[in-house]
């Protein structure tokens, strides 16, 4: 036994489809068994905070605003 | 699978939204909540399925206990087996029809093999293996239906749920896919929960219904039995019963009932006991249990009146006929049962005393 499938499959038919709810999308999900990454996210915050706090700050100084008595940046050339 | 409900509740501050509810569901019973929307139908099946937290009570599903408010029991919904069908859908519009379906198969992270095995057993059943590499988005409505049915069933679940799976699509799909819902039910011998405010659709499929009015059932039975003996006024107004009207009851020498209805002349003979009619009685009559004819009939129960509206529905016409005692009644007339009157004509209503029930306003708490 199968279901049939005779009704059209048109844009025209999606574009009438109804507004999917963000709660049934969310629960669609949970019951799939996907949970929010939020530890994922902690560990790339806390990744990219290790990596660009050890450079020194005139790394990121653009060359015109770095101060008058130090060597020229290689960005100057 | 059994499902096992005890004295749940589910608060939202201080409303309350289900309200002590017990309900034992059989293995292979298809179970409808039916109800007004608001009264408690779809937080009962989230319960279930672990999508809402209860502010107490207990849910066993096959002899496992996956919520006890007392012993702190929550089992996570995916943890629960059970499937459900979305009013929205709740398809991805970016995923293939056969995508959407193996999404489950994925995260539990399954052979590829077997994926794509069981995804292509779903997609048969819900007969949608020629559309498996379309995207989701270019379906129809009935289709992306499908689609979330197949995505449910490839879990093969315990308990599917369907949350007014039918309320988006026109009327012939919705027809048709009711009774191909039921029978792929039957099929696999799932237990099902469904929820619907639509009596149609609850008669059509359920094995039992549970009828809900603010938070709380109050009647439980076969679909038959429910639409023969709503338990009150107003379940039976929910089921269809359009001629409802405020009376005194009357006990007869017989043991049948006369109910005086409110503010007319009306009197109206039914063989049911006057005892069983409970607090503010109502006299309930269905549209088609009422007889329409161009002359005075012997029966008790025949009053005089006039059409005042006659809506041609296709088999039937839709006559709303005010009597000459006082009220208006609905009343359904059938083309085949060569009745057939014009606005203004004066007819005879006529009902059967035993078609006439005397129920209470409300099923008391």
């Amino acid at each position: 036994m199968s279901l049939k499938t005779t009704e059209a499959a048109t844009g025209a038919e999606a574009r009438l489809a109804p507004k999917p709810e963000p709660r049934d999308y969310r629960s669609a999900r949970t019951l799939a068994g996907l949970r929010k990454n939020t530890p994922g996210l902690i560990v790339l915050v806390i990744l990219g905070v290790l990596i660009v706090l050890p450079l020194p700050w005139s790394c990121l100084r653009h060359p015109r605003t770095a101060s008058p008595g130090r060597a020229a940046s290689p960005w100057a050339a | 699978m059994k499902i096992s409900i005890q004295n749940l509740q589910l608060k939202y501050g201080s409303f309350t939204a289900i309200e002590n509810l017990n309900l034992d569901i059989e293995d292979g019973e298809a179970l409808v909540l039916l109800g007004q929307s608001g009264c408690g139908k779809t937080s009962t099946m989230r319960c279930i399925a672990g999508l809402e937290e209860p502010t107490s009570g207990r849910i066993i599903i096959d002899d496992v206990v996956v919520f006890d408010s007392e012993k702190g029991i929550n089992l996570p919904p995916n943890k629960r087996n059970v499937g459900m069908v979305f009013q929205s859908y709740a398809v991805w519009p970016h995923m293939t029809v056969a995508q959407n379906v193996a999404y489950s198969l994925k995260q539990k992270k399954l052979s590829r093999s077997e994926i794509d095995e069981r995804v292509m057993e779903a997609l048969t059943l819900v007969g949608l293996e020629p559309y498996a590499d379309r995207g989701a988005s270019l379906l129809s409505g009935g289709q992306m239906q499908r689609v979330a049915l197949a995505r449910s069933l490839v879990m093969r679940p315990s308990v599917l749920m369907l949350d007014e799976p039918l309320s988006n699509l026109d009327a012939r799909l919705r027809d048709r896919l009711r009774v191909e819902l039921r029978e792929i039910q039957l099929q696999l011998g799932l237990t099902c929960v469904y929820v619907t405010h639509d009596q149609h659709e609850a008669f059509a499929l359920a094995d039992r219904i549970a009828l809900l009015q603010g938070g709380r059932i109050v009647q439980m039975g076969a679909p038959q039995r429910m639409y023969e003996a709503p338990a009150s006024a107003s379940i039976a107004h929910f089921l269809g019963v359009s001629n409802i009207m405020d009376c005194t009851p009357e006990g007869t020498a017989t043991g049948a009932t006369t109910a005086r209805v409110t503010n007319s002349g009306l009197t109206i003979e039914s063989a049911q006991q006057a005892s069983d009619a409970g607090a503010s009685p109502k006299v309930c009559i269905r549209a088609e249990d009422l007889q329409i004819t161009a002359m005075p009939t012997e029966h008790p129960n025949s009053w005089p009146g006039t059409v005042r509206v006659a809506g041609f529905q296709g088999n039937d016409i839709r006559y709303a006929i005010q009597l000459e005692s006082g009220p208006e009644l609905d009343a359904l007339g059938g083309l085949r049962r060569g009745e057939q009157h014009k606005v203004g004509d004066r007819v005879w209503v006529t009902v059967n005393p035993r078609e006439v029930q005397i129920l209470p306003a409300e099923v008391l708490a």
